[in-house]
Formats: structure tokens, sequence, C-alpha cells
């Protein structure tokens, strides 16, 4: 595996370890095709990311930003910084790094995955969603020029237990708002159920190891005083995987950006506004573009 | 598609081939299966009908073989879309009041069942004519072996002693390169095999009786499936072996 040429995969930051768990030693993982190792200097106790090269020595160290309780990199130069998540700053959020997911897709299934509700009653049974519960209202998505991100606003759903907090399965319409600042990262907002003047943010780091392989980590940034954080995690656990089921028997693999590829509804709106602000970009790392449009590396 | 696919059968490549036993597949169940290297859903609806299709949903790509069986339709996994047996698409249960257009449909593939087993027809148009075995059939066992198709029929046809030794001899059945029988010694019964290539690595070999098929003669015949597929295997892996 050589590091992709792909210059909109290259040109982004992406997470790839949690801050918390790197150590002396040298955590060895993959991004976009080249292996990179991860540890703390002995002398600084700074975060180093390096390229792993042909023979086992060290490239230059990549640049390395800490946030969002991971460490973030990237190959090339980046002309937004890494997202902006106001709720991380406010003193009373659980920020909860929900663990590292390895899933055999690419990165853009996984954040059409996670841009869907329509999936919720039939991946999600009892828990996101359930019959005869199934209706996806309308509800607006947009590429917004000015920021250069997709939104997906006044989404709502029906769920039996849309969080961790949310223990006697009685349901509620849950509000979701979606996010996607690039095209590896993707986010949804929510009224808090324990705290309804609030809202929740909930992030899905994606590192896409190869085009078909990525490892996916959700962090929390929650108003919620009620759940441990080990019910955190165990919620978190049980969509991720059973959404890992999904994404891991979606044929082809790589999403494809032909609008004729495969056939859309009203409920996927959002799917579709991520899929053309790819094409637009050009990304060609986990996607198959149109037909005529870039070259493959 | 895999070359060897394309070459072994008669008249342009088209024809039955053998994809599962009947009993494998009950009433509202699905499963993945191969055919002439394409993956596709094989399923039963509720009243018994076995259905061949493509094994992706048209909408997000899904298998379609991990879907579930309602009444006579098949769901898609991912987000409930219903198809009836035709592979129209009825029902979208994000917009359940939606009339689902006529261009939301399932590729299909011809598929029919006889002798105890279920046949794919492979071929550009669509099939002609029944699988050419007898009507009746008691499953016996299908085993899975990674050798490639035709390794496997090079042993049914020059070896089939070490392994259906005092049963009767097996022969190939006229005109099917897949097809191979054995009647029994006493005359009471008689074993059918059919052949199933799988990939250039993995083969099937689906196997029932006719006439006679008291328990005793099934276990007798599905342990000599066994030693069937795991000497191809022994074998194959000898022959890889010596070439390197």
């Amino acid at each position: 595996m050589t590091l992709t040429t792909d210059p909109v995969a290259l040109d982004a930051w992406y997470a790839v370890a949690t801050a918390s768990e790197v150590t002396h030693r040298p955590d060895r993982t993959r991004l976009l095709g080249q292996d990179i190792a991860i540890d703390r200097c002995r002398d600084t106790g700074a975060i180093r990311v390096r390229p792993v090269l042909h023979g086992g020595e060290y490239g230059d160290p990549l640049p390395v930003i800490e946030r969002y309780a991971c460490v973030f990199t990237t190959f090339g130069n980046p002309d937004t910084p890494i997202v902006e998540i106001e709720e991380a700053g406010e003193p009373d959020r659980r920020v909860v790094p929900c663990g590292w997911f390895t899933i055999r897709s690419s990165g853009p299934r996984i954040v059409e995955n996670f841009l869907d509700m329509a999936h919720f009653p039939y991946v999600h049974t009892d828990i996101l969603g359930s019959e005869p519960n199934t209706d996806v209202g309308p509800y607006r998505a947009e590429i917004r020029a000015d920021v250069d991100e997709v939104w997906a606003t006044g989404c709502h759903f029906w769920q039996p237990r849309g969080a961790a907090t949310e223990r006697d399965g009685s349901g509620m319409m849950m509000h979701i708002d979606y996010r996607v600042p690039s095209p590896f990262i993707v986010m949804l907002y929510r009224v808090a159920p324990s705290a309804p003047d609030r809202r929740d943010a909930i992030a899905l780091f994606i590192q896409p190891m190869g085009e078909e392989l990525c490892r996916a980590q959700p962090v929390e940034f929650l108003v919620d005083e009620i759940s441990t954080h080990t019910e955190l995690l165990h919620f978190e656990q049980v969509i991720f995987l059973q959404d890992r089921l999904i994404l891991e028997n979606q044929v082809p693999r790589r999403l494809p950006l032909d609008g004729q590829a495969e056939i859309p509804t009203r409920a996927d709106t959002a799917s579709v506004a991520y899929r053309r602000w790819l094409a637009a970009k050009g990304l060609g790392y986990g996607t198959i573009l149109p037909h005529g449009q870039g070259e493959r590396a | 598609m895999d070359e060897f696919m394309t070459s072994r059968l008669p008249d342009d490549g088209a024809g039955w081939i053998a994809i599962g036993l009947s009993d494998d597949v009950p009433a509202g169940c699905v499963t993945g299966v191969v055919l002439a290297g394409r993956q596709l859903a094989l399923w039963r609806d509720g009243e018994g009908a076995p259905h061949l299709w493509e094994d992706r949903c048209p909408h997000r790509g899904m298998r379609m073989s991990l879907g579930f069986v309602r009444g006579n339709d098949l769901a898609c996994l991912y987000h409930g879309w219903r198809f009836d047996g035709a592979g129209q698409c009825r029902q979208i249960p994000a917009h359940p009041e939606l009339k689902v257009s006529a261009r939301i449909c399932m590729k299909t593939f011809d598929v029919a069942e006889r002798g105890g087993m279920l046949w794919g027809w492979h071929g550009r148009d669509r099939a002609t004519g029944a699988p050419e075995v007898a009507a009746s059939g008691t499953a016996v066992r299908s085993i899975h072996a990674a050798v490639p198709a035709g390794a496997m029929r090079v042993m049914l046809e020059e070896t089939p002693g070490e392994f259906f030794y005092g049963l009767g001899q097996l022969l190939p059945v006229g005109g099917h390169p897949d097809l191979f029988s054995l009647t029994m010694e006493d005359g009471t019964g008689e074993l059918v095999l059919a052949l199933q290539p799988i990939s250039s690595a993995q083969c099937a070999v689906h196997a029932v009786l006719r006439g006679q098929a008291d328990a005793a003669l099934r276990a007798e015949c599905a342990r000599r499936m066994g030693w069937l597929r795991d000497s191809a295997e022994r074998g194959h892996d000898d022959r890889q072996g010596a070439d390197t």
C-alpha cells in the first residue's frame, strides 16, 4: 500500500488516535494507504505522527493537532482548519470518545450511513426507530458554499430510545441537524433528552486506512448528567456494530457519485447533497467518480 | 466473468446450473449463491416459490441475501424496501404513501426446481426447457470444496471408485458436463450429483437420491460426499505443492 495521490483526500485533517491512549511505544496504523506510527516523544511529551517508510525507518513528522480527545494529522495542506465544534468548549460538556471501529467499507459510505434516518427502524430496531413509525418527513439539505459544508436541517424521526438516557423506551420525536464539515467527518446535533433547552453534538471521525477499509470513532459532546461512561460506550457500540453489518455488505464498497448509479428517494436528500458535494470537489478516494470525471491513481 | 465459466457449457454457454438443494432454502428464507461468477440472492416466498435475483438493492447497494421475507415479498435489510416476486418494488417505508416508480425493480434470473435441487439459468436469453434430471429427488448433501470445478469433474470422471466403491458405478450423464449418476448395485435407487462451479478456486457438488432413499443409505452417501470433498482438496493441495 502506498499513499494516495488524490489531492482532495490529501488536503484534509484526519483523526488517527485517541490522545489519551498515545504512549512512548509507537502505535502503527495506516492513513490513506500510508503506514504511520504515533507515539509520545520521551523528551518533550509531545505527540508525534510519522510515516513508516520502506525498511521500517520513520519519515519526517507530520503536522499534529490534539483536539476533541483525538490526534489529528494531515499529509497535505488543508485550506480549512479542523472542524470547529462550539459545544466542545462549554465547561459542563462531557466529551466522550466512544472507541474505534474498524469497518471494511469506504469512508463516504460510512458518512452516508450516518446521515441516513430511513434505516433506523430496520438496522437499529427498537433503539433509533421501529415499525410502523418509518416515515421520514421533509427536511432541508444544502451545500453551504460560504463554509464549504453540507447541512441537513429540520430532520425529525420518531425514536423509541434515541439516547442512552432514554431507558424506558417509551419513545420521542427526535429533532436532528446533520453536518458534514469535511468529506470524512460527519456530525449530528440533537436536542439533549435530559436538558431540552440544549443540544448534544456527536461527531464521527473517520480514518480512511485504504479506499475500502476505515477506522472510525464517534466522539460525543453531551449534556448528560445521568448516564455512566460505560452506558454511553455500550449505547454507541451497539449502534455502530449494527451499522457495520450494513456497511460491509454494500456493493460496491466505494460510494458511486454518478447520479444514475443508485436510486434515491426524498429521504435521501442529505445523501444526494453529500454525493454532489464530493463530485464537485472531485474526491476520487473511496468513491466512484462519474464517468469522465477525474483520473484514478 | 472468469474464463472457466464461459467455456464449460455447450451452445454459447447457456444452461441450467445447480445452485443448491431444495431442502436447504425453506419457505420465507433467503441466502446468497453464485451463478456463473455472479453473486445472487436465492429466496423462497411465503408460499414456497423460489426466486433468484441480483444480490444488490438498487437503492443503496445492500446485499439482498441479508434481507428478510415478508409474505411473498423480499425486503432489504437496510431500509426495508419491499420487492414482490416479480422483482418490482412495492413499498418504500420512509414514504409509506408514495406510489413506487415502476423503474425501481430487481434484475431477476430464471430459477427452476427439479429433482430435489434448485437450478439457475445461465445465459443471455431467458431459460428454455427444464433441467435435464428426473423430477423427484431426496436431498443427501451439498459439499463445498476449495478446488475449481474442472478439477472436481476430472476426479468424478476418472476415479469415482475411490469414493463410491461398494455402491455402484458413477457415470457422467450424456450431454451435460456437470451431471453424474450412480445406479445402486442392487438396482433400488440412483445417486445423482450436480456440479456447481463457483469461482476459479471453489466449487460445490449437490447430491440427491432417487428411488430408495432410507436414512441408512442417505447417511452412507453423505459420508461418501465428505470423502469426495476431503480427497479433492487434499489432492489439489498435493498437486499445487508439487508445482511450486
